[in-house]
């Protein structure tokens, strides 16, 4: 895997998500075929209420009723998303102990530029990531609209 | 038995989603699994064989991932799911640029000195060019200044400022570790200087005997990395607060009353603040302040010790620290507990639409009820030279000690009454309304509180404040009378 294709539609979503929930993070799951990014599902972060603003997990049994429906709409589950805030856009040592070989990870940055509403607040650095297999490293994705 | 394959996982099955196992325990199935399909060995479970952190393994709804439930025989039709772990989170970041890490060296006695650090995984020589790099403020030098100046000069951090008013006092010696009976009517930020030189010569450390105000506390913080709040008083936190949330500056944050402390990181990366925790200050003379309430001893240090730490993991950038919570800490009963702090969008400091803008334009005097209020009707009261000469001329008039038990048996108040401030409204009956009646407390501000009270509940009896409370009082009558303790 080289790129990942995303419509702004997608990204509209993802960064939205990022904005409403900062300075918390925020996670999902991205839905599609292959490299194509088709649909982006907002889960919410089940840590939210006990644990710091710098670390999110998802419920597997979350993550599982979302194959299901996504296996109904025809698309399928390829890889999750979630924030940093104020922070860069790179895997943390904790991001990369559970990246599932083959599976896009994305990484949103979000940081926030100006305290004044007449000025855009906040800024975005969208990037995704793949570990090949168990044994390879971590891979940086072009990113591409469609 | 059936189990399911997570889309996550099955590309390691052969792309199966449902694989019927012939075995009842969850330890029996993994096995079958891996022997059946190798390449799920590798990806399910590590080099030293422990399932890797991805992996959540379910029998029907329960978790059954970890190992003491790998034998339990399973019920017949139970449904076991292998699905994922997606977990993580944005890195813990030090406050302090690398480009400004990479500008510092040691010595041969640096290396020595901070041997215990440079052991530490976490630390390490990265960590400690960190500490040493930084620049931090530390408001008070006080009883919770102690702890922190302390320890953050014997970690080594490079730059120190601290902020204080105020001269050494006997009371303050019983708390302020950083003060000797030698110190006695110096400035305390002279006594703190003379310690972190005995401890450190090589740390730059600023001194500023000046008493922090609005419109010089600005230039006193910005371009530091770190302010440490050991102060006792609202005004003055508020303040520290919203200074530090205009500079982007985190705040770390103390504050002790009696057998409890309290610790939290504020304004962290655009994080809650001060204010969106506490939105405002409790009534002027409501809450004693902690040189009013006291405090057990070894207190200001338990607290104080863990905010120099706090500010410790921000600098080197490691550990979870409090960012976004409070620790409250009860030494009297040996409990503690983390709160969370949500950031307030509506917060008048740092929320969206934030109002205040220039801490110059905020009235802190006001907001914590330090004005002299205007009231409808002005309470009447007493100079300490009035009342003593009233009493002297024994004159008709009911004393009423407002004080709380513990605070009257330091120094009781001679032919006084006593009634609790709570319980004013319900035993007015008791106040005779043909004379006078005049109210006592420790600084004379929770007696205007009570005649405040008293005349909402409707008494109509002629009442006086005595003005500075007792504190003022025993000057005049004490000095020839004797000490009263």
């Amino acid at each position: 895997m080289e790129k990942i294709i995303i419509h702004k539609e997608q990204v509209k979503i993802l960064t939205d998500s990022c904005e409403k929930a900062y300075p918390y993070e925020v996670c999902g799951a991205v839905l599609g075929h292959d490299d194509m990014i088709l649909n982006v599902r907002i889960l919410g972060n089940s840590e939210e209420e006990s644990s710091s603003r710098v670390y999110f997990s998802i419920s597997p049994m979350d993550i599982y009723k979302i194959e299901k429906e996504a296996e109904r709409e025809g698309t399928e589950l390829i890889g999750f998303f979630h924030s940093h805030p104020e922070c860069e856009a790179v895997p943390s040592a904790e991001d990369i102990k559970h990246m599932i070989p083959g599976m896009i990870s994305i990484i949103v940055g979000i940081s926030k530029t100006g305290r004044y509403p007449e000025r855009p607040l906040f800024s975005e650095e969208i990037r995704g990531y793949v570990r090949e297999s168990i044994q390879s490293g971590i891979k940086e994705l072009i990113i591409m609209g469609d | 038995m059936k189990v399911y394959i997570s889309a996550t996982l099955k590309n390691f099955f052969e792309r199966n989603s449902v694989i019927d196992v012939p075995k009842k325990n969850i330890r029996d199935i993994l096995t079958f699994l891996t022997d059946e399909y190798a390449e799920s060995k590798k990806v399910l479970f590590d080099a030293e064989e422990n399932l890797r952190s991805f992996v959540q393994i379910y029998a029907g709804d329960e978790n059954r991932t970890d190992r003491v439930f790998w034998d339990t025989e399973l019920a017949e039709d139970t449904d076991v799911l292998l699905l994922p772990a997606i977990a993580g989170g944005a890195p813990v970041e030090s406050i302090i640029p690398d480009e400004r890490r990479k500008a510092v060296s040691f010595d041969d006695s640096e290396v020595e000195r901070f041997g215990r650090h440079l052991l530490l995984k976490d630390i390490g020589v990265k960590g400690q060019k960190r500490i040493k790099a930084a620049r931090v403020v530390v408001v008070g030098a006080g009883a919770l200044g102690s702890p922190v100046i302390q320890y953050l000069a014997a970690a080594g951090v490079g730059t120190i400022k601290v902020i204080d008013f105020d001269d050494v006092s006997p009371e303050n010696l019983q708390s302020q570790v950083l003060h000797t009976s030698r110190d006695l009517k110096r400035p305390k930020v002279a006594s703190a200087k003379d310690k972190v030189r005995n401890i450190n010569r090589n740390i730059n450390f600023e001194a500023e005997n000046i008493k922090l105000e609005a419109d010089n506390i600005v230039a006193e913080i910005d371009g530091y990395d770190i302010v440490v709040d050991c102060t006792d008083n609202y005004k003055t936190r508020y303040l520290i607060n919203d200074a530090c949330v205009i500079c982007g500056i985190p705040l770390v944050f103390g504050a002790i009353y009696q057998f409890e402390g309290q610790v939290g990181i504020f304004n962290l990366n655009h994080g809650p603040c001060y204010r969106c925790q506490f939105p405002a200050p409790p009534e002027a003379g409501l809450v004693p302040t902690c040189s009013e309430g006291g405090a057990i001893s070894p207190l200001p240090g338990i607290i104080g010790s863990i905010q120099a730490n706090e500010v410790l993991k921000l600098i080197i950038g490691i550990g979870e620290h409090l960012d976004g919570k409070l620790l409250v800490v009860d030494s009297l009963n040996l409990r503690s507990k983390i709160l969370k702090v949500r950031k307030n969008n509506n917060c008048p400091i740092c929320g969206g639409n934030a109002v205040i803008t220039k801490v110059e334009d905020f009235d802190y005097e006001e907001f914590c009820g330090l004005k002299e209020v205007e009231e409808e009707i002005p309470v009447e009261g007493f100079t300490p030279e009035e009342l003593a000469k009233r009493i002297e001329n024994g004159d008709l008039m009911t004393l009423v000690d407002v004080r709380e038990p513990h605070e009257r048996a330091i120094m009781r108040f001679p032919n006084a009454i006593v009634i609790p401030i709570g319980q004013l409204a319900r035993r007015k009956n008791e106040l005779n309304p043909e004379i006078d009646t005049i109210f006592i407390c420790r600084e004379g501000k929770r007696s205007i509180l009570a005649i405040n009270t008293l005349r909402e509940a409707g008494y109509a009896g002629p009442m006086y404040n005595l003005k500075g409370g007792i504190e003022a009082m025993k000057d005049i009558i004490f000095s020839h009378e004797g000490a009263w303790l």
